[in-house]
């Protein structure tokens, strides 16, 4: 992950206590803590003499490989006991109102993290995904509505459509750098709001123009994608939530996800290696449209009412984008911790400031990112996890101390 | 059996002719070394080999077949890697991802990469520093991750362009040590240097090139003392770098 600091760096100079801890990477063999250092002061060469007198080279290594194992089952704990309090939220909060700004924010959490495959992995930045949500919504909503099909069909098939339309937007305007491949992008999703708003009937579809569409609650159910309570549309979308996050994990792991970085980074120099870069870019796009659409579905049956403005619209492709920049891009957890930082400021600013300041939320936008890029260019992300990973050093420290105790008391205690 | 064979090859620029009717070989095993004054066209000619550009004229033929409209990836996995004299790491990855990348050109399967990867680190000697962020790393280092990130892509002919530029003479000497090896690892080797010393001490054969075009070729001794070679180094505006 993009936040985890690598083994020394340049400024080995500093050796404060917490310092050695944190430039331990989990996989090190030789943890800097255990590196004895005659420069530092006082606590750290304590430490080192202590240790160099127990424990030769090799024991060293099978100390740093417990202590990894050992924080690896934190890490596990800690997202175990994570899962269980977002499954077990609805018990405790009964507010439809809360329930529904929390469905939000794991819907934006979810789009975002779709999004964090092309513009946080293959480092470009698209402006336009709200497209991949009006294929999605429109399409499982006119075929349920016209056809009867089931939103949850339909939504595949809004899938496949928004990845034909992805690929088609990705092969001319991967080829763009920066600015241009962020105003193409825009210019694709608005071209098609404008199509959506003025057409009322596409060969036998009915599309309906600007006033959209409604579904009408009558077939309540799972088969029917449609609820009266927020429970299991929460449920829904923090599954999806979970799945995406799930995935952009094992993408982040493997050569797909190494290829992206490496061509978002260097094309140059990726191409040389062998990666053809484009493509790469292409199938991450074709990922990230088919899952951009299913959240879009998800938004037609949550509100039973789409039109054109509210979900084509650039404000949500801008509010995609901030999230991702300010929680941390390319991140697994960014999309995550932007979206519970950002979609409340959202939420509040429309409660209290709606009516005099609309739009409010998106100039506090602005300023939370330039805040964000002037002090933490890579996201809060990152500080959040160098502050899990210097907690999660002291408590396996602190159970290796434990264990070894125990260990010496039980010898003690058997001669 | 030769590696690599460049017929005729030309790349214009506009009105500039970068590289201007270049022929020249290599057998395989053989370490040959590509020379010329700043702005010779060594680099140019590199990036028409690699599949960079496409040449305006002639063929480069790698591993005996032609390679007319193969990209940069498509020859890597063929087995040509290059570095690049204007370094370009992944900055914000470490040392290891860095290789790694290099490594997925011959499998898919990440366990494998990181292995391969690391056998690269050690045979550079640079297995201690594969936790470093490369963008923290130092010019000598950075140069060497270039050699390590090609290197893993096993390949056959590796392009070497400017890896000691900017090195102090203990690295130099390092480095020279490093080709060498991989040399006997059964790596051809096509490089690019302007420091004398080490490209005399590494090189088989010498082809030295100015405006484009081709001066003289030969043995490093056969070529030091080429009337041509001198001229095109002391004459005029051109000095030594
Ligand atoms: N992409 C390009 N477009 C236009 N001109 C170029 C391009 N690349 C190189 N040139 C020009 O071609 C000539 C040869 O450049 P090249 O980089 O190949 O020289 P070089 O021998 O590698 O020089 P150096 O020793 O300084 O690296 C130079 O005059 C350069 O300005
Ligand atoms: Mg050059």
């Amino acid at each position: 992950m993009t936040g985890k600091p690598y083994g020394d760096s340049t400024n080995s100079t500093s050796s404060a206590p917490e310092d050695s801890s944190l430039k331990s990477p989990a996989g090190s063999k030789y943890p800097a803590s255990d590196v004895s250092r005659p420069d530092s002061p006082g606590g750290s060469t304590l430490q080192a003499s202590e240790k160099s007198h127990t424990h030769s080279p090799a024991e060293e290594e099978v100390d740093a490989l417990e202590k990894a194992a050992l924080k690896d089952s934190i890490g596990k704990v800690c997202m175990i006991f994570i899962a269980l309090l977002a499954f077990g939220l609805p018990l405790v909060i009964k507010s439809p109102t809360w329930l529904h700004i929390i469905i939000l924010i794991y819907f934006y959490a979810y789009l975002t993290s779709s999004w964090n495959m092309v513009g946080g992995f293959a480092g470009v930045l698209p402006l336009g995904h709200a497209i991949f949500i009006g294929i999605g919504a429109y399409s499982s909503t006119i075929l349920f509505l016209q056809y009867g099909v089931s939103p949850w069909l339909g939504m595949l098939v809004g899938g496949m459509l928004s990845v034909f339309v992805g690929i088609l937007i990705g092969l001319p305007t991967f080829k763009m750098r920066g600015a241009y491949f962020a105003l193409a992008t825009i210019a694709f999703a608005e071209g098609f709001r404008v199509m959506v708003e003025n057409i009322d009937y596409l060969g036998p579809l009915q599309i309906n123009g600007p006033r959209g569409l409604q579904i009408p609650p009558l077939d309540i159910g799972l088969v029917n994608f449609m609820f009266t309570r927020k429970e299991p549309y929460y449920y829904i979308i923090l599954i999806m939530l979970i799945a995406v996050l799930a995935l952009t994990w094992a993408i982040s792991r493997s050569k797909l996800g190494y290829y992206l970085n490496a061509g978002g980074e260097e094309p140059e120099a990726a191409m040389a290696l062998g990666i053809n870069v484009s493509r790469a870019k292409l199938v991450a796009m074709a990922m990230s449209s088919f899952l951009t659409a299913l959240a879009g579905t998800f938004y037609a049956q949550f509100s039973l009412f789409i039109h054109p403005r509210s979900i084509i619209s650039l404000d949500v492709s801008f509010e995609i984008a901030f999230i991702a920049l300010i929680g941390g891009r390319g991140s697994i957890a960014g999309p995550v911790l932007g979206a519970l930082l950002l979609r409340p400021v959202s939420d509040f600013s429309r409660i209290y400031f709606g009516d005099v300041l609309p739009g409010f939320h998106l100039i506090i936008y602005g300023v939370v990112l330039i805040l964000v890029m002037i002090y933490q260019p890579r996201g809060i992300q990152e500080p959040l996890t160098r502050f899990y990973h210097i907690m999660a050093d002291k408590q396996a420290d602190r159970m290796r101390a434990n264990r070894l105790e125990s260990g010496v008391m039980k010898k003690e205690g058997s001669q | 059996m030769k590696i690599l064979e460049v017929n005729n090859l030309t790349m214009r620029f506009g009105g500039l002719t970068a590289v201007d009717s270049l022929n020249l070989s290599i057998e395989k095993g053989e370490i040959l070394g590509l020379i010329g004054p700043n702005g010779a066209g060594k680099s140019t000619a590199f990036n028409c080999i690699a599949g960079v550009y496409t040449p305006t004229e002639g063929e480069v033929r790698f591993d005996g077949q032609i390679t007319k409209r193969e990209k940069p990836w498509d020859l890597c996995k063929r087995g040509l890697a290059r570095t690049f004299q204007i370094v370009k790491p992944f900055a914000s990855k470490s040392v290891l991802y860095n290789v790694m990348v290099g490594a997925f050109a011959t499998t898919d399967k990440r366990a494998e990469a990181e292995e391969k990867a690391i056998n690269v680190l050690k045979t550079l000697n640079f297995e201690d520093k594969k936790d470093f962020r490369s963008g923290d790393l130092t010019i000598a280092d950075r140069k060497r991750l270039e050699i390590a990130r090609a290197l893993a892509t096993e390949p056959s002919l590796l392009l070497l362009d400017e890896v000691m530029a900017g090195l102090r003479p203990g690295e130099v000497d390092e480095m020279v040590e490093i080709i060498r090896f991989l040399r006997d690892q059964g790596v051809t080797i096509f490089v690019i240097e302007h420091i004398m010393r080490a490209i005399m001490a590494l090189s088989d054969r010498i082809v030295v090139i100015h405006f484009g075009k081709k001066i003289a070729q030969g043995t490093p001794r056969e070529v030091a003392a080429d009337e041509n070679v001198i001229k095109a180094y002391l004459g005029g505006e051109y000095g030594v770098s």
